[in-house]
């Protein structure tokens, strides 16, 4: 069954169908013209075409030999070091199928290994460069080892320039005969942040309801998405309820099953936009945000931990109503 | 001769003679008498031995109520109770007044009798009989559909003096020569429960005339009673110094770092201050640093950092806290661990089966699609059902996003053969 899901259904499959980052598509283009490459290293924040032209960088160099000489894995689901002596090595140290000049792995979300597994990974690129060349994607460039970032060709994927999530949006929406108005486009815009998964998905969750795409009717679905809920729990402690603020977070934790550190990286990205919060509070909130993603790193209760978040947020907001 | 017990024979037989607890006395005739009865059932509930039951009793020969009793040890399947009282309630007044007493309430729901609970609910609402319910605890889980039928009443463990008045007074009867330390000592065995402390000297007694404290300390073995953890919060809350709130802690059955999270969850009702909710946080999240510290570098000597930590919670609140809470709940993170391991365990196997086709990690999935495949699935459950289903998920799976319910055990296990 072909994918319904418009994310994967648009997915451009060879460099050619990327639109946006020219500079970069060319530099790829030049290297399956040449057959040869780098080892890679894409780091970029999420939505920014790096699988995308992982897999089709992949795809264009290995033509026809794709499925025998590629392997993706997502170094969050396998992060440790096994990993890295079990299935990276079977795959890089195998022999070159012919026809073409070697494989490609690709390993996305690099940034989630662990240091050793990546001190080890950083062995295995060089002995089985000849066979093997490597696509890491990171998130946070600060969290591949240094080693490993010598050794590849670094790009850099900015946030999605707005006038290509725009062409996206209009081109999927004409090929699904959504009636995407401009106000609805500007408002998917806006939420997405150049994040272009968000904003296809954003796009697809608003046209279930097979009404004309407004900007309202945006607003009013993704209301009842969760991290939502992130934003309705801040302002709830901060304007006084501490007992609701409370429920919401557990409900958050143990209903929605919604990790502490997303929960912890949604109040983060809410501080820094909420208008109603004034500057000092944000501050001291954001400090107190970061002490307490510290503290989880550490392996503290995240109950525990966010509680005291939400205590400083209903004393902050409290010395204004007295 | 197998002796009357003496618990039996020396029970009060008006609500004055109980001994102790006269605030819950006088709560519980103020109901009775005020018309409370009406709208809600007196939840009289303390640990064992306080006088719940005497007192329920009690009021009700002192006002002349005929009481319909049910216990633990008889069936309360809701037939019965129906048949039991709510046939008795329309000829009331050919027969008397009647007034209902269901014992233990708690005890009985843990086993069988399914129904009761309704039927209990349904004598409250008929507003036709005073019902008087007694339990250990009035925030038991299990008792929950109650809570917003019945009028709360606290039985507190009996005090010292309480218990050694009683005794004197059966010695008396009994014409036993006691020694009054010895009285002491089985009051202090007792602890708060007066019917132990009968008991223990009825024991004691048989075959005597008199009773020393050598013999009460030869035959009277302390009793393993568990601090409960309402007890445990109570103590711990009205500390006022650290020693004294360690002892608190450390005197209790619960573990130490369940206890930590009963005061994480509930603390915050004991507070009022805004400014003392936030220092009493800072000092829990401390104590649970230092327990991870020590946990982590295996170093258990900072151990002692998270006791003192903890036991600084209620001095930590500047304005004090109130030493009696009501509506404690049990920590939803030790609740609902063991409660939704389970779902979050299918919906992480289902995130990886999404993870592979979309090239995103599990949590990514769990981040990145399920919230907008929830979306399409309420609005458009048709289509919704396609795009799930393209992405592999089965039917329980889609449902489950759909409800939040788990298949049931056996289409489950269906679906792995």
């Amino acid at each position: 069954m072909s994918l319904e899901i418009w994310v994967e259904k648009y997915r451009p499959k060879t460099l050619d169908e990327i639109v946006d980052r020219e500079e970069i598509v060319a530099r790829l283009k030049e290297f399956v013209e040449n057959k040869t490459m780098p080892h890679l290293l894409f780091a970029g924040p999420p939505g920014t075409t790096k699988t995308t032209a992982a897999l089709c960088l992949a795809r264009d160099m290995l033509g026809k030999h794709f499925s025998d000489a590629f392997l993706e894995l997502n170094a969050s689901d396998a992060r440790g070091i096994d990993v890295v002596r079990g299935r990276i090595k079977n795959f890089a140290e195998a022999k070159i199928p012919s026809g073409v000049p070697f494989k490609i792995l690709v390993l996305d979300e690099a940034d989630n290994m662990t240091s050793d597994a990546q001190q080890a990974l950083r062995r295995t690129m060089e002995k089985y460069t000849r066979t093997c060349r490597f696509i890491l994607i990171c998130n946070y460039l600060g969290k591949i080892i240094e080693p490993i970032q010598s050794r590849c060709a670094l790009f850099r994927f900015p946030p999605m320039e707005k006038k290509y999530v725009e062409l996206m949006l209009r081109r999927i929406a004409e090929n699904e005969n959504v009636d995407l108005r401009d106000d609805g486009l500007e408002a998917i815009i806006e939420v997405s942040q150049g994040d272009m998964r968000k904003a296809i998905n954003t796009l697809q969750a608003v046209a279930a309801f097979e009404k004309p795409i407004t900007y309202d009717l945006v607003y009013d679905v993704l209301g009842k998405a969760s991290p939502v809920e992130v934003k309705q729990m801040i302002e709830t402690a901060y304007k006084g309820n501490f007992e609701e603020a409370r429920r919401l977070l557990n409900s958050l934790l143990y209903e929605k099953g919604i990790a502490p550190s997303d929960i912890i990286a949604e109040a983060y990205s809410q501080i820094l936009r909420m208008d109603g919060i004034p500057h000092e509070d944000r501050i001291k909130l954001i400090k107190a945000l970061g002490e307490i993603d510290y503290r989880l790193v550490e392996g503290s209760s995240p109950d525990i931990q966010l509680n005291m978040f939400l205590a400083e947020l209903y004393l902050l907001g409290r010395k204004y109503s007295v | 001769m197998c002796p009357v017990p003496w618990t039996i024979k020396y029970a009060p037989k008006r609500l004055a003679e109980v001994y102790g607890n006269d605030k819950a006395k006088e709560e519980l005739k103020n109901w009775l008498l005020k018309g409370l009865w009406r709208e809600k059932a007196a939840f009289l509930y303390g640990p064992p031995g306080v006088g719940k039951t005497s007192a329920a009793i009690c009021i009700a020969r002192d006002f002349g109520f005929f009481l319909i009793e049910f216990s633990a040890s008889e069936s309360r399947d809701a037939e019965v109770i129906r048949k039991k009282i709510l046939d008795h309630v329309h000829d009331s007044t050919l027969f008397g007044k009647r007034m209902v007493l269901f014992d233990d309430v708690d005890i009985v729901f843990s086993k069988f009798d399914t129904g009761a609970l309704p039927a209990i609910i349904e004598v409250i609402k008929s507003k036709r009989v005073p019902v008087v319910l007694t339990a250990a605890n009035f925030y038991d889980p299990k008792l929950v559909p109650l809570r917003r039928y019945s009028y709360p009443i606290e039985f507190k463990r009996l005090s010292m003096r309480d218990i050694v008045r009683n005794l004197e007074r059966i010695c008396r009867l009994e014409g036993i020569e006691c020694d009054p330390m010895a009285l002491r000592e089985i009051a202090k065995r007792a602890y708060g429960d007066m019917r132990s402390a009968i008991n223990d000297l009825q024991f004691i007694a048989a075959g005597r005339r008199k009773v020393t404290v050598d013999d009460v300390k030869a035959l009277v073995a302390y009793r393993n009673r568990e601090l409960n953890i309402f007890e445990t919060l109570g103590r711990f809350f009205k500390a006022d110094s650290i020693p004294r709130a360690m002892a608190a802690l450390t005197n209790s059955m619960v573990e130490f770092d369940l206890l930590i999270k009963w005061v994480n969850e509930n603390v915050w009702r004991a507070l009022n201050d805004p400014s003392d909710i936030k220092n009493v946080y800072d000092v829990l999240s401390w104590a649970d640093i230092y327990g991870k510290r020590a946990n982590a570098t295996q170093a258990w000597h900072l151990m002692k950092y998270m006791m003192a930590l903890t036991a600084s919670v209620p001095l930590a609140a500047r304005k004090g806290l109130k030493s009696f809470v009501r509506g404690m709940t049990f920590p939803l993170s030790v609740k609902m661990a063991s409660l939704t391991k389970e779902k979050r365990d299918y919906l992480e196997n289902m995130c990886r089966k999404i993870a592979r086709k979309c090239h995103l990690s599990t949590k990514g999935a769990m981040r990145d699609i399920v919230p907008y495949l929830k979306i399409m699935l309420e609005a458009n459950p048709k289509y919704g059902r396609k795009v799930a289903r393209s992405l592999g998920l089965s039917s329980e799976e889609i449902n489950f996003l759909v409800t939040g319910r788990l298949p049931r055990e056996g289409s489950r296990r269906l679906e792995y053969r």
